[in-house]
């Protein structure tokens, strides 16, 4: 059982960085949620990446390869850790500008945009290696995810204070 | 025959599971389901893809059969075992109870295999004893980790 990776280069220093600096991020930013709801969006965004990656990138579709081969090492792991701190961040932000109606709109595709171009810059680093997949098809997998964290995200912030009353 | 039945014994199952009174509050059910789906997505590409002791299935009707059962009878059935635990009060009855969601899971998977949605290859019952064990105790694992931030969150209001 190998779990270290062929080479230790770019797409490994991407990710390690990536890590480093939106976690940081994410625990110096000013505390807006319980540390319950943290968790359940950073559970969220874990379930998600996995999900996602476990349908297209793994047989029978295998439309593209994560890091350096088809075969899974630590970095492929530590790879869904990575989208997390990014939900977080949407969240975040959602909640602090107070966004809701026609807003919405234009914050979800900015986002989905972001997201697009972070993918971009992951692809180049050899994070991610299409091979039946274009990038282009992320677009509507990222407004489809937002929109989805956002029901999750009122869904268990009522749930939570429901029962915080109760 | 034996797929339609096996889809059907699934449902049954998952109902019983959905409907039957909790201990577990929802958003711990939650945070586990998410952590169970990432330790078995890991350890089954390990397995599958690395290792290539068990196969996952390539046609798309057993494949999409594999990750609904993946995906939403496997952390059901481990939840179960996880809220039974909590009834449970002696030590005894607490290893019994991970026996069996462990014999559950291993019987589950041996299905899987009869029906050819899985192929064998150098997958042994060891081995699936180990697997799913290791994915119970993740369950164990992933409840105290957000019990221990719930509590720490109460005592610091």
């Amino acid at each position: 059982m190998n779990l270290l990776p062929n080479r230790f280069d770019g797409n490994e220093w991407f990710i390690i960085i990536t890590l480093v600096i939106t976690y940081t991020l994410m625990w110096r930013l000013p505390k807006r949620f319980s540390s319950t709801m943290m968790l359940m969006i950073w559970a969220y965004c874990l379930f998600v990446s996995i999900t996602t990656d476990e349908i297209l990138a793994a047989p029978p579709f295998d439309l593209y390869d994560i890091n350096d081969t088809k075969k899974t090492d630590i970095f492929d792991m530590l790879t869904w850790f990575m989208y997390s701190p990014f939900g977080y961040f949407f969240l975040y932000l959602y909640d602090r500008w107070r966004i809701r109606s026609f807003s919405l709109i234009p914050y979800v595709l900015l986002w989905s945009l972001f997201s697009l171009g972070f993918e971009a810059l992951a692809a180049w680093a050899k994070v991610f290696n299409y091979k039946s997949w274009t990038i282009a098809y992320s677009f509507p997998i990222y407004l489809v995810v937002s929109c989805l964290a956002l029901l999750y995200f009122h869904f268990i912030r009522s749930y939570f204070y429901k029962t915080n009353k109760g | 025959m034996a797929i339609p039945f096996f889809i059907s014994i699934c449902l049954i199952v998952l109902m019983i599971l959905i409907i039957a009174p909790k201990r577990l509050h929802l958003l711990e059910i939650l945070f586990m389901w998410a952590i169970i789906t990432y330790v078995k997505a890991n350890a089954y590409f390990q397995i599958s893809l690395n290792n290539e002791m068990l196969l996952l299935p390539k046609e798309m009707d057993k494949y999409w059969l594999f990750m609904f059962v993946s995906y939403t009878v496997v952390p059901s059935l481990i939840i179960a075992g996880q809220n039974v635990l909590l009834i449970a009060s002696r030590v005894y009855a607490k290893i019994a109870i991970i026996l069996v969601s462990v014999t559950c899971l291993v019987a589950l998977e041996y299905w899987e295999i009869g029906l050819h949605i899985l192929e064998r290859k150098k997958w042994y019952l060891y081995h699936s004893m180990l697997f799913w064990f290791s994915l119970v105790l993740a369950g164990i694992a992933a409840r105290g980790f957000f019990q221990f931030i719930a509590k720490r969150e109460v005592k610091n209001q």
